[in-house]
């Protein structure tokens, strides 16, 4: 059976800092280089007050902007002269700022990062000029069908809950954020503190020398992370369905999701492993429907071509109850109905029983080795690890998700297609060309 | 040496647009039938290699990588079959192999997650097999009858044109214009070359194009003496001589040398191209020029230091980087390159094997508000020039070179992209692995060394400037005239910044309008 220890190379170490902050270190193979991933416990889940959507992803922006003691150019001419790979991405759950990095400047790293979580420190103008880059990170992806059909299924699929806004936020909100720099410095006291952030450290550490660091460096970091007002999102009753026209060619395309519980939920042992048993056999299903070797996608794909793409997304997992998605581009002439009405069908005919056993073992076999042969770099081990804490709390998560993968038994299958993927919690959003936007 | 093949039927086209009938749509010879070739022209080719290069990469890595790489791109499509190579690698990697229909492999492969694709670009074809050492025998067997026996059968050639159309059509004419504009750019620089049109083909092209011209094209091109195989990770002995004896087998009648390049078109002015395409809602900017530079070049490490002195991709060290986005906020990146670049999949390194025997040094600008382009693209012209004009200086060497030395390390992280560069270094012919061989050239560089290098290649005179944008004869008229193009921040910038856009709002650009061409999105391909 899989387990952390034959996803992860060595048995990962761990640590907590008295001001609450988590110190875990995942030694690879990879002579001189490590992967410095700080993650933050605050995203899009998190944006909780109308008008105000965005801002978790603002800040992977800001957190760029240095500090009194070492301003952006500072920090920057730092980073580079360590040629290290400096990034960040947030989602609805959570942030992750990476640092890839030569081993050797470890120390140096941890002095630097160290102070631009505890001290951020910017000009109300270079808040502003930032804004304008975030707006210009929406434009860059507004050409794009994906992205207004996210924004659509994310409203539909979510009235009360924060998921119903993307990471990006509103543009409307965007268009707000340069009035907006009092609101920022105040969501950031309440989401960068160090109960709420996690060190991962993968690659070529020590964890002993990285323990010693990260006391010297982080232990005087005060606060608490503000709790988050987050509405529950009732159960659905009835789906909705919703079109867009888009003004340009565009192959005709759809998503069709379905409300999921959250990846784990539960207050006792047993309801958690029930819950995690709902999420491995939801994978089990991505598997055997929307995967090459599937027989729904040889169907639409391969031998009627009416679907030129089909897929789902598989691993998103989430804090809150979210969504199972499927994705279709449509040739030209099919009909949307056809599509939702075959993969309805196909998720029915799991509901009823038909399920092939040698083909769920094919999908716990996929899984298993699609995630070895996924984590070739310290930052793909450091990245496994830091999804499996944010959604999870903690990276027992990935232990619990792969026992529970590997228990999966085609009557769970059948049970979570029938519980869980009925037309009643489903949501559907089609786009095409039309004439009006 | 290269080998000049004649070749006929060039008969025939034309004459359908005589006279008032409609004109008949081009009847192309079918690649299949071997005493065709279609490009009317004599074609001077290149002689094949005797057997292919083998690079081996044994470590202790768990994942098993194999990369079969073909000197062949969409550089290769005749004339009227553009998209033809890439059709034909899609086909093996997306199609039935052997014995198996592609349902059959596919179910094959997904217990073990193993994974084959193929990647084209204009001069080299790639095909990645990656699977963990568990499965290493097994999936080879797989991998192999996708090389050397795939059926290329009829319907899979339906699914797969299908796809590659809506890739081209739909996606890059709609709905990514950064994509977009850096294909117009290949488009202006190589006008009448053929990098001019991209992998993905043209629309007439995939109307005309038929299975047995995708099986003639494979015949004609994926051969054993246009290929270097590699194998890395821990995968058993026997499979390295395995995989190098099989590819050998690549070999037939049909298989020709590659086509001898034209040398790029000889701009010596700046032009531009406008794509215009309503429903822009920014404007998307490339530009850049051809350079007589090859990774095998000794001008080509410093040509790198310049680039990501420039504009490193999606790093804060570049100049661009800094004064368009870090100081000005008008956008979301700018970056520079000295060679062609695909970044792989989300990570910000360049993807290997996409070698090309002819090279262009780029700037690429991310998206812009329409207000803001013309001022954009100033600035990144401005600074280019001050560049080449004013150099770099020792600490600003010392500083990219620093940055350079460890960051180029990162390229390197994963076996496959170990062994991919290493191809590229057998396929570019130089005997020192690619970094050591920049870091030694980096470490002897004085300003006044790269200065002169920078200038013997560096010619702002001479960009040519790509844009998509809705409001093309707006823009088009702004740059003819050089009107100035005033800047307003929602912020308050450093008095620094704004003594500097004084000049740059006015920064003469000097392209006249008969060297501003527009072009319909849905003309362009």
């Amino acid at each position: 059976m899989a387990s952390a220890q034959t996803v992860f190379p060595d048995a990962p170490r761990e640590d907590r800092l008295p001001n609450g902050m988590r110190v875990i270190s995942l030694r690879t193979d990879s002579p001189g280089i490590v992967a410095y991933y700080t993650l933050v416990g605050v995203g899009a889940r998190d944006e909780v007050e109308p008008g105000h959507s965005g801002y978790a992803h603002l800040f992977e922006h800001m957190m760029f902007r240095g500090t009194e003691r070492h301003p952006q150019a500072d920090y920057e001419a730092a980073i580079q002269g360590f040629g290290a790979d400096n990034n960040a991405y947030t989602t609805q759950d959570f942030t992750l700022y990476t640092v890839t990095a030569p081993s050797s400047v470890l120390a140096q790293v941890v002095e630097l990062e160290a102070d631009r979580f505890q001290n951020l420190s910017y000009t109300e103008e270079a808040y502003r000029t930032e804004t304008g880059a975030v707006r210009g990170e929406y434009d860059t992806s507004a050409a794009r069908p994906s992205t207004r059909m996210w924004e659509t299924l994310s409203e539909i699929a979510f009235s009360r809950h924060t998921y119903g806004h993307t990471t990006l936020g509103y543009l409307r909100d965007i268009d707000r954020m340069p009035e907006e720099v009092a609101y920022s410095r105040r969501f950031f006291q309440r989401f960068y503190t160090p109960d709420n952030t996690t060190l991962i450290v993968a690659g070529d550490v020590d964890h002993d020398q990285l323990l010693a660091l990260a006391r010297e460096h982080y232990g005087r970091w005060r606060g608490r992370r503000a709790r988050s007002r987050i509405q529950a999102e009732p159960e659905p009753t009835e789906g909705v369905r919703r079109h867009i026209d888009w003004p340009a060619p565009a192959s005709p395309r759809m998503y069709a999701a379905w409300r999921t519980p959250a990846f784990v939920s539960g207050r006792t042992d047993a309801a958690r492993a029930a819950a995690l048993r709902d999420t491995a056999a939801l994978r089990v299903v991505h598997g055997l429907l929307f995967s090459e070797s599937a027989p729904l996608y040889q169907r639409l794909v391969v031998e009627d071509r009416s679907v030129i793409e089909l897929g789902s997304w598989a691993g998103d997992h989430s804090i809150d109850p979210h969504l199972f998605v499927a994705t279709a581009v449509l040739a030209e002439g099919a009909e949307f109905d056809a599509t939702l009405g075959a993969l309805q069908g196909a998720i029915d005919a799991l509901a009823e029983g038909e399920v092939d056993a040698e083909r769920v073992e094919a999908v716990k076999s996929h899984v298993r080795y699609a995630l070895l042969t996924d984590m070739q770099t310290p930052s793909d081990v450091a990245d496994m690890a830091a999804r499996y804490i944010a959604v999870g709390g903690s990276l027992d998560a990935l232990d619990g998700y792969l026992a529970a993968l590997a228990a999966v038994t085609p009557a769970d299958v059948s049970r979570v297609a029938g519980e869980l993927l009925t037309e009643s919690r489903r949501f559907v959003v089609t786009l095409a060309r039309g004439s009006a936007e | 040496m290269a080998v000049p093949v004649l070749t006929g039927l060039a008969l025939g086209f034309g004459l359908a647009s005589c006279g008032g009938a409609p004109p008949a749509p081009r009847e192309y010879p079918r690649l299949e039938d071997e005493s065709v070739e279609p490009a009317p022209e004599t074609i001077a080719r290149e002689p094949l290699r005797d057997a292919p290069l083998v690079v081996a990469q044994p470590s202790s890595d768990p994942v098993v990588t194999f990369r079969v790489a073909f000197e062949a791109g969409s550089a290769s499509d005749p004339a009227g079959y553009e998209g033809v190579t890439r059709l034909a690698a899609e086909l093996m990697a997306g199609g039935g192999a052997g014995a198996l229909s592609y349902a059959e492999l596919s179910r094959a492969l997904y217990p073990m997650a193993g994974r084959i694709s193929a990647h084209v670009e204009r001069d080299m074809t790639v095909f990645v097999g990656q699977v963990h050492r568990d499965h290493a025998d097994a999936f080879y067997a797989l991998f192999r009858d996708v090389l050397l026996q795939p059926r290329m059968s009829e319907e899979d050639f339906g699914r797969v044109r299908d796809q590659q159309r809506d890739a081209l059509v739909v996606s890059l004419r709609s709905a990514d214009d950064e994509e977009l504009g850096k294909q117009a750019l290949q488009t202006l620089m190589y006008e009448g070359h053929p990098y001019a049109h991209p992998a993905l083909g043209t629309e007439a092209a995939l109307a005309r194009v038929r299975v047995d011209d995708v099986r003639a094209q494979r015949a004609r091109v994926f051969c054993a003496g246009r290929s270097i195989v590699g194998i890395a990770g821990d995968y058993p002995a026997p499979l390295a001589e395995r995989l190098r004896s099989d590819i050998s087998q690549l070999t037939s009648a049909q298989c020709v040398g590659r086509r001898v390049l034209p040398a790029p078109p000889d701009v010596e002015r700046r032009r531009v191209l406008i794509v215009r395409k309503p429903e822009a809602q920014s404007v998307a900017v490339s530009m850049g020029f051809p350079i007589d530079v090859q990774r095998d070049d000794p001008d080509y490490p410093a040509l790198v230091l310049v680039a990501a002195w420039l504009g490193q991709h999606r790093q804060f060290i570049g100049r661009l980087m800094q004064q368009i986005r870090g100081e000005r906020g008008l956008n979301y990146g700018d970056y520079a390159y000295a060679e062609h670049f695909t970044q792989e999949g989300w990570s910000t390194f360049p993807l290997p094997n996409v070698a090309r025997r002819q090279q262009h040094f780029s700037i690429w600008l991310r998206p812009l508000r329409p207000e803001t382009a013309h001022f954009a693209i100033r600035l990144a012209i401005r600074e280019l020039t001050q560049l080449v004009e004013g150099g770099m200086d020792q600490e600003a060497l010392d500083r990219v070179r620093a940055f350079a030395d460890r960051y180029y390390a990162l390229f390197l992280q994963t076996s496959s992209r170990r062994l991919g560069f290493a191809m590229d270094d057998a396929y570019y012919g130089v005997d020192a692995a690619y970094l050591e061989r920049l870091r030694e050239s980096w470490r002897a560089l004085t300003p006044e060394t790269l200065n002169a290098t920078m200038r013997r290649h560096l010619t702002p005179d001479r960009l040519q400037i790509a844009c998509v944008a809705s409001d093309a004869e707006q823009l088009a008229e702004a740059l003819a005239t050089d009107a100035e193009s005033p800047i307003t921040y929602r912020s308050e910038v450093s008095a620094a910044v704004l003594a500097e856009d004084r000049d740059i709002v006015a920064y003469p650009l000097q392209i006249p309008r008969d060297r501003i061409r527009i072009q319909p999105v849905d003309t362009l391909f």
